[in-house]
């Protein structure tokens, strides 16, 4: 079962969403802003975007204040959902 | 007010009611006549796509197998009829499970099309999934890629759909983001993946570690290379692995060992 970031309602009414899918590109570890046909990658180890494109600037600052605000949150169901590599993870793993 | 910017030519084959969606640069075809009339006119950009009922007969004569015009129907066409119309168009999407139709063609109405799914054919008998992208081209994805997750479990396939606009596939409680399928079955998508990276790793040690984790193996997992060794690589200490160490590393992992920095 995927998670659902709960947003301000105005921006889930302007199709705004934050999820994290039961099977995400694993590395590194993140939550995904969506809206439409366009989203956006967060990544969680440093909390900022991972892609330049689409210009990371068009995410509301709700949105945004939404994620910093969750962001144990975020990382806590990150783990839940992918034991195997957590957010908060030695760089090696022997 | 949407706009369509693709150069292709879309025929959607649906029931009047998705007609109420009320698009206002698509084109409404009732009779042969008028598909005769549309098929025949040179592409108008304002007016991309065309919907039509399912019994209306699209004139054979008027479309050759060149012509860039793909076809999705909304609702199924008989065997017959689907083999005349893979001959007429480019591509036929028939019998699948597809977005919504105002989704639909926002998707084939975007620049970055290909990286969305507006629809796919679960096939039980060969445990497979084939997906369709917004640019009409298919992928064929095996049931086993969508392996149990701690969470949503396994991935109900009598209730697949296609959900956030082609950037999410449902199966029940379980999602998968349409770019981890791009990512693992397109090399195209996965290069071009790379390059947009802001603050990624472009080492051939942050590749390994990536394809490794995509993998769910662990850095045990590479025998006779032992653990320390691999994390040497990963933390770019080895600025050349050996020959008999790149392919130790790309069996394990599936791919061929110049494919790995691809990752």
């Amino acid at each position: 079962m995927p998670y659902e970031l709960p947003l301000p309602s105005w921006a889930r009414a302007q199709g705004w969403k934050v999820k994290i899918r039961d099977k995400e590109r694993l590395e590194p570890p993140h939550a995904t802003v969506l809206r439409r046909t366009e989203s956006w990658r967060w990544n969680l180890r440093v909390r900022s975007f991972m892609d330049r494109w689409p210009d990371p600037r068009e995410v509301p600052a709700a949105v945004l204040e939404s994620m910093m605000d969750q962001h144990e949150t975020l990382c806590r169901e990150w783990d839940r959902m992918y034991p195997e590599n957590p957010v908060h993870a030695e760089h090696d793993d022997d | 007010m949407r706009s369509m910017t693709m150069t292709d030519r879309l025929f959607i084959l649906g029931p009047l009611e998705a007609k109420p969606y009320g698009f206002p640069d698509g084109q409404w075809i009732r009779t042969p006549g008028e598909a005769s009339a549309t098929l025949a006119e040179a592409d108008k950009p304002e007016q991309p796509w065309r919907l039509a009922e399912p019994t209306t007969a699209l004139p054979a004569p008027v479309l050759t197998k060149n012509v860039t015009s793909h076809l999705v129907a909304l609702e199924p066409v008989a065997p017959h009829r689907l083999v005349t119309l893979q001959h007429l168009f480019k591509s036929v999407i028939a019998g699948a499970e597809l977005l919504e139709l105002p989704d639909l063609l926002d998707v084939a109405a975007s620049f970055n099309r290909r990286d969305l799914f507006i629809g796919g054919v679960v096939d039980i008998e060969d445990q497979a999934l084939i997906l369709y992208r917004g640019d009409f081209t298919s992928l064929l994805v095996p049931f086993a890629w969508f392996e149990p997750r701690p969470v949503a479990g396994s991935p109900d396939w009598s209730r697949f759909q296609v959900t956030d606009c082609g950037q999410t596939l449902r199966m029940g409680e379980y999602e998968a983001a349409a770019d981890a399928i791009l990512y693992d079955f397109d090399p195209v998508f996965r290069r071009e993946a790379k390059v947009r990276l802001l603050q990624q790793d472009y080492s051939f040690g942050g590749a390994l570690r990536r394809l490794r984790l995509q993998r769910g193996l662990r850095q045990s997992d590479f025998p006779p290379l032992s653990v320390k060794e691999v994390a040497r690589i990963e933390r770019g200490e080895v600025s050349k692995p050996h020959r008999k160490t790149m392919l130790t590393l790309a069996n394990r992992l599936g791919v061929e060992p110049n494919a790995i920095e691809e990752y």
